[in-house]
């Protein structure tokens, strides 16, 4: 029995699916969301490919300390982020 | 099916600035990383403090004119003391600023003093504050990406094609189901909203939560998905899929 889900792969070294994307672009802002994603998947492929890799590996091992040490990464970068949100910020 | 660490709609997330709780309360500067639970035990401001503000998903009722109007603060009454709570939209966040006496016409008055901090710039949240609650985030979702996940999957196998919802962290809403078919293929769902607030979904947090759903899924094999085996996606969701055995 075929499954109905269409899967697009995104770190494949060729831009096919950022093609197909673009394409879709012009159907609904759902997709335009998905294209842009992508585009952003594609763009950072390398480092995306090994963050996802990584957390694969501290799963695996039931690494708790490893995973929170991942998650911590972007800390900075999200407390810039909600910094720009405070009222003297706006 | 719903699992994980929910967090109940309208709930907030009760934090306290480091200043705070340093000048205010007399607890140490590393009190920071305590959760809520056990500063409330040590003291009864932070207990009503989670008790009226955290738990009820409220944000105040009596407004600190002072305040107003680019502080948009309300008053928490615990005895003859004041606290000074904002609600943090974007992050989903209660803050506890600022803890005082009322002593009404008295120069060290609480409200007096709320206005003081503000005029200074020591009211609202410093960059500390904001690392401080964004890294307390991260263990809580680390285990439930090692615990409730799991549990998600299991149950999606066991009904194929109907779609599981769950929270992961209490911060990640997530959508999944598996389809049999030979090859059968998990698809998840994940919200580019963290609950609660308005904040984005970091990118990479957002490929590690499809790693965990995907773990045996090599890079070059991920695969974004348009739909939930057929089903449209919520217009703030991104899809995930692989073929799995």
């Amino acid at each position: 029995m075929p499954v109905r889900t269409k899967p697009v792969r995104i770190f494949e070294s060729d831009h096919a699916p950022l093609r197909l994307l673009a394409e879709l672009e012009r159907r609904s802002p759902q997709e335009v969301f998905h294209a842009a994603l992508a585009e952003y998947l594609v763009s950072h492929r390398d480092k995306l490919a090994a963050k996802f890799a990584d957390t694969q590996r501290a799963i695996a091992s039931g690494d708790l300390d490893a995973l929170t040490a991942q998650l911590v990464e972007s800390a900075e970068a999200q407390a810039d982020a909600l910094m720009a949100t405070l009222p003297e910020n706006r | 099916m719903e699992v994980g660490s929910h967090g109940r709609d309208g709930e907030l997330i009760p934090r306290i600035t480091r200043r705070c709780l340093t000048d205010d309360l007399g607890l140490p500067a590393e009190s920071v990383d305590l959760a809520i639970d056990e500063l409330a035990s040590a003291n009864d401001v932070i207990a009503a403090f989670r008790d009226r503000r955290a738990e009820t998903g409220s944000a105040g009722q009596e407004p600190i004119r002072s305040l107003l109007p680019e502080v948009v603060a309300f008053s928490l009454h615990v005895g003859r003391r004041r606290g000074a709570t904002w609600h943090h939209r974007e992050a989903g966040v209660i803050w506890l600023l600022a803890v005082g006496y009322h002593r009404e016409g008295h120069p060290d008055d609480a409200y007096a003093y709320f206005e003081r901090l503000k005029a200074a710039g020591r009211l609202l949240p410093e960059r500390d504050d904001m690392l401080a609650f964004v890294r307390s985030q991260a263990p809580t979702l680390a285990r439930s990406l090692l615990n409730d996940v799991p549990t998600l999957v299991a149950a999606a196998r066991e009904n194929p094609g109907v779609v599981h919802s769950g929270m992961i962290g209490g911060r990640v809403r997530v959508r999944l189901v598996y389809e049999a078919g030979d090859p059968a293929m998990l698809t998840v769902a994940i919200s580019q909203r963290l609950f609660p607030g308005e904040m984005p979904m970091p990118a990479d947090w957002l490929v590690r939560v499809a790693a965990a759903f995907l773990p045996d899924t090599p890079p070059e094999r991920l695969s974004v998905a348009f739909d939930l085996a057929g089903q449209e996606l919520e217009p703030d969701e991104v899809a995930f899929c692989d073929f799995v055995g």
